[in-house]
């Protein structure tokens, strides 16, 4: 650190005469990362200058200098955007889906490593894993598929003889007599963040679990034996030895996922969400992308987006200062 | 690891037994009763018969589908579309990881560049800047645009320099007193050595294209049908009834037998398989690029 800073010292022409000093034997190198770093510019770093849009009023004929601003301070977008009532709404929805999300994924990670840390059978061990992992490689757009047909119903009722026309958990539910009548879940409101994060769940635990596992393997055996012979039961031993070990790994996690609370991707709830569903399912991201893409209100859709990435770069540093005070690591 | 006999160890084994052998029921439940249904005979779906083994099977479905014209297609593209970037994604990303992953002082301008990538982490100019970006460069409604803007992950860019990283330095140095210059180097010495690294990193592409939707529906119009790959074909058909339509368009109401329920569960299973049967051979290997990954972030 005290490296760079003197360098950095030597001001503007001594930084580009010590990088270009580098030349004769990095020139290859230098080559090699051209690719790279010309696709981090194009479309990384090209986008911010459509930024730009959301202080104008875009059109897409004028080009984005040409537009006109969008009144006297270029505020004009972000202001309507926070006169629109259902905006606290969506903020919240997807708050409210991210947190539910680090509440059931996360302890359930967690169990599902240290129990497999307790399996002696080394074959058991690796069916569980495999099997764990599977619903990782199968599409949102599939999961999502099949939650609607699973999830579907005409609504039969629990006296009808047959419930053929139901999805099978419908089928299910009035098979034990657990529901009167079938339920269209997709449909209900009430429904929505029930089904998004069990199916989030049920897609990440086990790829979530892999951190602690590894975690897990990595501990010295002798920790454990030491403590069988101090008398310490499994569940002594799981608690004060395996989830000791692996807590600095919770926490980093655990901050980092806070930090990206407001970046909720726009793919499952687009796919999940019904217009009878709005008031739960319209999250920022689907927000952005119907109003942006399917109204065409690029200047807007543009400053809804800013706004999200300028909240996520802030919780993202809070969360990392946070975890560099508890843990001592962090990203930076 | 000593035995214990316990009480209270035989209750703990047979809460986690429990707990995970149901959690295996609760994961492949549903992929089985997809393959089930979409063998079944439609008469046993609709009279709500089949709830785990298929009930009087048959490939009716399958034989639909492979017959008609838009899932084949969509498949052949979503294939040509996982190799096509997997390769260039291999490709952007090795080549500027293995830089980023040596000393600063033998690289031109890696400290800036380092900050330039990282930075992309944590702040991006979002879904529409980067839609007008792709429209400017007129890639929209090609292939490209599916797979040039996502070209490099930063995520599999860190978990890359990271495997770089763990390759000794004492290796390269030999070779270049030998005489061997830095891209021989990297050809020659890095890549061989790092193959673990580029199953890793390749699953981690290959398993995005696959399963990517989202891309297409932002930048294919219904202009290039042709190009639509599976997971958007997924989404028409199980949410928008779209393969009766076409059947019924065409004339075929005759000819479809097949209720649509098995078709839509044998697509649903025909665009999961591909992935069930790679990762398990690659597993060990994405375990150690998971932990890399998470530790590096």
């Amino acid at each position: 650190m005290s490296n760079q800073t003197k360098k950095e010292s030597r001001g503007i022409g001594g930084y580009f005469k010590n990088e270009f000093s580098k030349f004769s034997r990095g020139k290859f190198l230098m080559v090699l990362m051209i690719p790279g770093v010309v696709f981090f510019l194009l479309f990384h770093y090209w986008p911010f200058y459509g930024l730009l849009a959301a202080f104008k009023d875009y059109k897409p004929k004028l080009g984005i200098l040409g537009s006109p601003w969008a009144d006297q301070h270029g505020l004009a977008e972000f202001i309507r955007f926070f006169t629109i009532p259902d905006v606290w709404n969506y903020i919240w929805n997807t708050i409210a889906l991210s947190i539910l999300h680090i509440l059931w994924l996360f302890p359930l990670a967690i169990i599902l490593a240290l129990f497999i840390n307790e399996l002696r059978s080394q074959k058991f061990k690796k069916i569980v894993q495999t099997v764990s992992y599977l619903p990782h490689f199968v599409s949102v757009a599939a999961v999502c598929g099949m939650l609607t047909l699973f999830l579907s119903s005409q609504q039969t009722s629990a006296d009808a003889g047959s419930f053929a026309n139901e999805g099978i958990i419908n089928m299910m539910l009035l098979k034990l007599g657990l529901i009167k009548e079938g339920i269209p879940f997709l449909d209900r409101a009430n429904w929505f963040r029930t089904v998004y994060i069990a199916s989030d769940v049920w897609q990440s635990i086990g790829w979530s679990a892999i951190v602690y596992i590894a975690a897990l393997s990595a501990v010295d055996q002798e920790l454990y034996e030491a403590a069988t012979i101090d008398g310490a039961s499994r569940v002594q031993k799981m608690w004060h030895i395996s989830v000791q070990l692996i807590r600095p790994t919770i926490v980093i996690l655990l901050v980092m996922q806070i930090g990206k609370i407001m970046s909720l991707g726009a793919d499952k709830a687009l796919l999940l969400q019904r217009p009878a569903t709005y008031k739960k399912s319209q999250i920022l991201s689907t927000y952005i992308y119907n109003q942006g893409l399917t109204q065409g209100e690029l200047s807007f859709s543009t400053a809804v987006g800013l706004f999200n990435s300028v909240i996520n770069i802030i919780l993202v540093v809070v969360a990392n200062f946070i975890s560099n005070k508890l843990t001592d690591t962090g990203l930076w | 690891m000593v035995k214990d006999n316990s009480l209270s160890s035989i209750i703990l084994d047979i809460v986690i037994y429990v707990f995970l052998i149901l959690l295996m029921i609760v994961i492949l439940y549903p992929i089985i009763y997809i393959f089930s249904v979409s063998l079944s005979s439609s008469a046993a779906f609709d009279a709500g018969e089949v709830w785990l083994w298929p009930v009087q099977p048959n490939l009716d479905a399958y034989k639909e589908i492979v017959t008609g014209k838009t899932v084949p297609m969509s498949f052949l593209q979503a294939v040509i579309n996982t190799i096509l970037y997997t390769v260039l994604s291999l490709a952007f990303t090795t080549t500027l990881a293995y830089p980023l992953s040596r000393a600063k002082e033998r690289v031109p301008f890696h400290g800036l560049i380092t900050k330039l990538v990282v930075f992309t982490m944590f702040f991006s100019a979002g879904m529409i800047p980067v839609y007008l970006i792709v429209q400017k460069m007129h890639l929209l409604n090609t292939r490209w645009a599916l797979i040039l803007p996502a070209v490099i992950s930063t995520y599999n860019l860190v978990v890359m320099r990271s495997f770089f990283e763990g390759v000794p330095v004492e290796l390269e140095e030999a070779a270049f007193i030998d005489g061997a210059n830095e891209l021989t180097i990297f050809y020659k010495i890095i890549l061989p050595l790092s193959k673990a690294a580029l199953a890793t990193v390749g699953l981690f592409y290959g398993v995005y294209m696959w399963n990517q939707w989202f891309s297409a529906m932002l930048y294919l119009s219904d202009r290039v049908k042709n190009l639509y790959p599976l997971q958007y074909i997924i989404r028409q058909i199980v949410m928008e009834n779209q393969l009766a339509a076409e059947a019924a368009a065409a004339g075929e109401l005759n000819t479809v037998q097949v209720s649509t329920a098995s078709l839509k569960y044998a697509t649903l299973f025909i665009s999961i398989v591909p992935m069930l049967c790679v990762y398990p051979f690659i597993q060990k290997y994405f375990v150690k690029g998971v932990m890399v990954g998470s530790v590096k972030g």
